[in-house]
């Protein structure tokens, strides 16, 4: 309950600052790639900067953060993290913006990142049921 | 407002959500792929995705840019996310934790980071050829 009410909050906040400033994550190196415009890679980088102050205050303050995963399969996982970020940011680009940047625009109205969220949902359910094939068929 | 500063206060919410609210698994106050994955299989009822939305409308309707527009090309848009989607589940974050887990200082993020700076720069000349050659 904690959990739905935290995040539904966080998720209006975050959703409210970044229509209001436009920001996007993949935006920003495509803006600058693209025009040399700096604005959004700004943000990208500010965001960056800012969380990598704000862990150890949280933790100073009692923060509780899990310990990482450990380094099993860490060849696997190097590849799977590369390919994914690949993938990620070539999907990104070419619908015009990060995940996150499609929720503002499909909050806006836009009719095709409403599309583009129909398919977040049914990769999301098409990953779980895929996976669970694999874990089954490995058994 | 300045995406920056934007930016700075997001960082803090999504930080402070990870280490004083959803503390397991580490680093998950906030995710836009992860949280509406576990939503929709019910695994955690983490309504972030539906938030991003209220949200966003809000600004919007405060800005005066609230446009519904129909989709132009919605079977491509509706791939775009299917494969976003999956590429976020496969590097464990979409762009907005996966530069989080990067400042906690977890390196496959950080190679994950890196893969993303690669997909960005393909993207970006795919839509530089396009553009040459007078494509949508």
């Amino acid at each position: 309950m904690t959990e739905a009410v935290a995040s539904l909050g966080i998720g209006i906040a975050v959703g409210y600052l970044s229509q209001r400033s436009r920001l996007c994550f993949v935006g920003g190196f495509r803006d600058w790639l693209l025009f040399r415009e700096t604005s959004l890679l700004t943000g990208v980088l500010a965001f960056a900067l800012t969380a990598w102050v704000a862990w150890p205050l949280a933790a100073l303050l009692g923060g509780v953060v899990g310990p990482l995963p450990g380094v099993a399969f860490a060849s696997l996982s190097a590849g799977l993290a590369v390919g994914g970020g690949l993938l990620l940011g070539l999907a990104s680009v070419l619908a015009n913006g990060c995940p996150l940047r499609q929720h503002v625009l499909a909050g806006q109205g836009r009719g095709d990142s409403w599309a583009y969220l129909a398919g977040f949902a049914a990769g999301a359910l098409a990953f779980r049921y895929l996976m669970l094939l694999v874990v089954i068929w490995g058994l | 407002m300045k995406p920056w500063v934007a930016a700075m206060g997001i960082a803090v919410l999504a930080v402070a959500a990870s280490s004083f609210v959803i503390t397991s698994p580490p680093v998950y106050g906030f995710c836009v792929a992860c949280h509406t994955r576990d939503l929709l299989t019910g695994t955690a009822p983490l309504l972030t995705g539906v938030g991003l939305l209220i949200g966003a409308y809000l600004g919007a309707r405060q800005g005066g840019e609230v446009r519904p527009r129909r989709p132009e090309r919605p079977v491509a848009h509706f791939w775009l996310g299917f494969l976003a989607m999956v590429a976020s589940l496969v590097a464990l974050g979409c762009t907005v934790r996966l530069l989080l887990r990067a400042a906690y200082g977890d390196s496959a993020a950080v190679l994950a980071v890196g893969g993303l700076a690669a997909g960005i720069a393909l993207g970006t000349w795919i839509l530089q050829r396009r553009a040459r050659r007078g494509l949508p």
